[in-house]
């Protein structure tokens, strides 16, 4: 199959276009990403996209090759070779490129390659396929600052968003005690995993966020504090809209990098964890919450979003959303 | 080997060590053993050395005259039993030899050696199945996907359509009818490809090796989710269930769904030692944070002689009736969650009992979340019978 070169999509006169080259050998799933992708992408408005197809890596390289495209989404299984293959060559030609995988396999069985090859958002092929996710997805590689927030994530017309500002250690089960209050009305069957999710985040991110001159932690986990500095403090919010509730914690150091998360998530999937509990938190979160997304503005903000469907829970094959800027 | 030269005998020990059934060798003259294959030291441990006589010197003498018979003979060994086929060469006069045992697993004297082959090749031809149906579940994503979200963007269209006609349009009856068939079978399609991806993804977990799923749970919680299952069934019509939970028990951190199948095999046992009436009292509390499951029904109780079989897998105490998980499985289960799990007799019936880490305790041993899933068996095995050392005097912990 050769590649071929969309028609522009029809996008109003003056709004700018993003090209993406989208890669997978099944081309029914090819049709339905571009379809979605340049008819019916909604998040951010303002702009475009239009889509070529490929249907190896050796289509996709070639496509490369004439075009420089904003953003690459590759599925990992191909016919030639694989979708980090690709990518790597893509970032050979264009090193500032955006790229995403998309799988329809399990997510641990490539968390430590998305680790060595640097890949921060790996998309999931599940049944029903959440285009919301996509959409947001794309949005957010394009234009990463925009991936900060809880609102962001919560449909228009979600309730209030409450927000406290955890000052000192005891202040982690003060929240603490107050978002358990918040989950309890819906019932939830995984409540008891949530509130144990809660406890990891919000202690991780009193105790690991504030970093002294030298860039080292300055707490020791479990130690009391009395007091943070106000650049220390750490911003809590949640809400709930129709299907899902969302909870964000955010510091104000920025100081982890994807590569970091990633490092966390891959020993603990592979058991090396066993000895220490180095990461142990973030792997917990990733594997009982139904979606974590990770905002990393470096040397400003990290911010974790935890978003949790209220029924209907989704596929267990869950997406890696890390957006590093 | 007194009549193979040294080429001979390498070729026939080499052949002998693949063979899938044990195959030991021993001396006529006293029943020692002067070989045996890889799948017999398996089988047998510590109960077969090289050089020492088979068995116990009781049992050796046993041994002698059977294998003497050149006769087929069932024997119970500590996990299991086997049929032991000898054969027997001796030099002319008889007064040396060795004789060749084969070592067939089976429950009992009653072994059809036809059917025993055609079971095995059954079982390969079930395994390759197996894995060609695995296979292609696999590939079932890509189409799965397609119907999934071909629908979905069909709705889409429809759904930006609707929005586009005028009013004096969409009012019509059967334009409004229309979008409403239409998106309501896209819905019925969409709730079609959901459940043809859920029995995929089951499919695919339980052809994987085992891995716990872990979280936290109230054992409260644990123990109502599995007395539901259980009151409905007719078996336990007449079986009465007495819990007792004592007071603050901290959460455990285990694979709920795993351990409520335990609890329901537990107490599916009771019920079926009491002969479907009577009543099984079930204790949970916490002790040196270890969360403590009893369950101690009013029934005769287990055979001293195979209460220490118990957990073994081919423990033939009862018939498997195929839905409960063997013992043996429910104890490696805990195992791998860092408890233990031990049986003993009271003056009631039988009890018993099942220790689980609390959430707190598997935290300090790290064996939370995905480290603990994801230790190898050694490794887990190890965890849990360290737990089960710790003994009751009258308890016959395993």
């Amino acid at each position: 199959m050769t590649a071929q070169t969309s028609a522009t999509a029809t996008a109003p006169a003056g709004t700018k276009t993003y090209k993406l080259l989208l890669i997978d050998d099944e081309s029914s799933i090819r049709d339905n990403l571009k379809e979605y992708l340049e008819n019916h992408h909604h998040v951010g408005s303002g702009y475009s996209l239009s889509v070529d197809e490929a249907a190896t890596v050796a289509e996709g390289v070639d496509c490369l090759k004439t075009t420089a495209y904003d953003l690459v989404i590759s599925d990992i299984n191909l016919p030639d070779s694989n979708g980090f293959e690709l990518l790597r060559q893509a970032r050979a030609m264009y090193p500032g490129i955006k790229a995403a995988l998309i799988t329809a396999y399990d997510l641990d069985s490539y968390i430590r390659m998305a680790k060595e090859d640097h890949i921060y958002n790996i998309i999931t092929k599940t049944a029903p396929f959440n285009f919301e996710e996509l959409s947001r997805t794309v949005h957010n590689l394009l234009f990463p600052d925009e991936a900060m927030g809880l609102e962001t994530y919560l449909e228009v017309g979600a309730s209030q968003i409450e927000h406290r500002v955890m000052k000192n250690s005891d202040d982690i089960m003060k929240v603490h005690a107050e978002l358990v209050a918040f989950m309890k009305p819906f019932d939830l069957p995984d409540h008891d995993a949530l509130s144990v999710v809660m406890v990891e985040a919000l202690t991780n991110a009193v105790y690991h966020a504030p970093r002294d001159e030298a860039g080292e932690e300055k707490y020791i986990k479990g130690e009391h504090i009395d007091q943070l500095l106000e650049s220390e403090t750490v911003d809590v919010k949640w809400g709930v809209d129709g299907d899902k509730l969302g909870v964000s914690i955010r510091d104000k150091f920025g100081a982890v990098k994807a590569s970091d998360v990633l490092f966390w998530l891959d020993r603990n999937i592979s058991g090396e964890s066993i000895f220490d509990t180095h990461g142990r938190g973030m792997y917990l979160i990733h594997r009982l919450t139904h979606r974590v997304i990770v905002n990393l503005w470096r040397g400003k903000s990290t911010e974790l979003i935890l978003l949790h469907y209220l029924s209907d829970p989704p596929a267990d094959n869950k997406p890696l959303a890390i957006n590093e800027f | 080997m007194v009549f193979l030269d040294i080429g001979e005998q390498l070729l026939i020990e080499s052949v002998l060590q693949q063979c899938p059934l044990g195959v030991l060798l021993l001396s006529i003259t006293n029943a020692e053993l002067l070989w045996r294959n890889q799948m017999a030291t398996t089988l047998l441990g510590a109960h077969a050395s090289i050089g020492e006589t088979f068995g116990s010197q009781r049992q050796g003498e046993q041994f002698l005259e059977q294998i003497r018979n050149d006769k087929p003979f069932y024997h119970h060994i500590e996990d299991g039993g086997f049929v032991f086929v000898p054969q027997t060469m001796t030099t002319p006069d008889g007064s040396q030899g060795v004789c060749i045992v084969w070592m067939i697993p089976s429950s009992s004297m009653d072994v059809d050696l036809a059917n025993l082959q055609r079971d095995w090749l059954q079982q390969r031809k079930l395994a390759t199945v197996g894995q060609m149906i695995v296979e292609m579940v696999h590939e079932l994503s890509n189409p799965l996907s397609s119907i999934s979200m071909g629908t979905q963007l069909i709705a889409m269209s429809v759904s930006k359509l609707q929005q586009r006609l005028p009013k004096e349009e969409l009012s019509q009856p059967h334009i409004s009818q229309w979008f409403e068939k239409i998106m309501r079978e896209l819905t019925n399609v969409s709730s079609a490809v959901q459940k043809a991806s859920k029995l995929r993804e089951e499919l695919l977990a339980f052809s994987k090796p085992s891995r716990l799923q872990l979280k936290p749970v109230s054992p409260e919680v644990l123990i109502r989710n599995s007395l539901n299952g259980f009151i409905n069934q007719p078996l336990f019509r007449r079986i009465a269930v007495e819990t007792e939970f004592a007071a603050d028990l901290p959460q455990i951190m285990c694979d709920a769904e795993k351990v409520e199948q335990i609890v329901y095999n537990l107490l599916k046992n009771a019920a079926e030692a009491m002969e479907g009436k009577g009543m099984v009292e079930l204790r949970v509390f916490l002790k040196a944070g270890m969360v403590t499951f009893e369950f101690e029904d009013h029934g005769p109780g287990i055979d001293d002689a195979i209460i220490d079989n118990v957990f073994s897998p081919f423990s033939t105490t009862k018939k498997e009736t195929g839905n409960g998980l063997g013992l043996s499985i429910c104890r490696d289960i805990i195992g791998q969650h860092g408890g233990s799990f031990s049986v003993y007799n009271t003056a009631k019936g039988a009890c018993f009992q099942m220790r689980l880490p609390s959430y707190s305790v598997a935290r300090e041993k790290h064996l939370t979340g995905g480290a603990m899933a994801l230790l190898d068996g050694t490794m887990q095995r190890k965890e849990g019978d360290e737990a089960c050392t710790d003994r009751k005097n009258d308890q016959s912990a395993v």
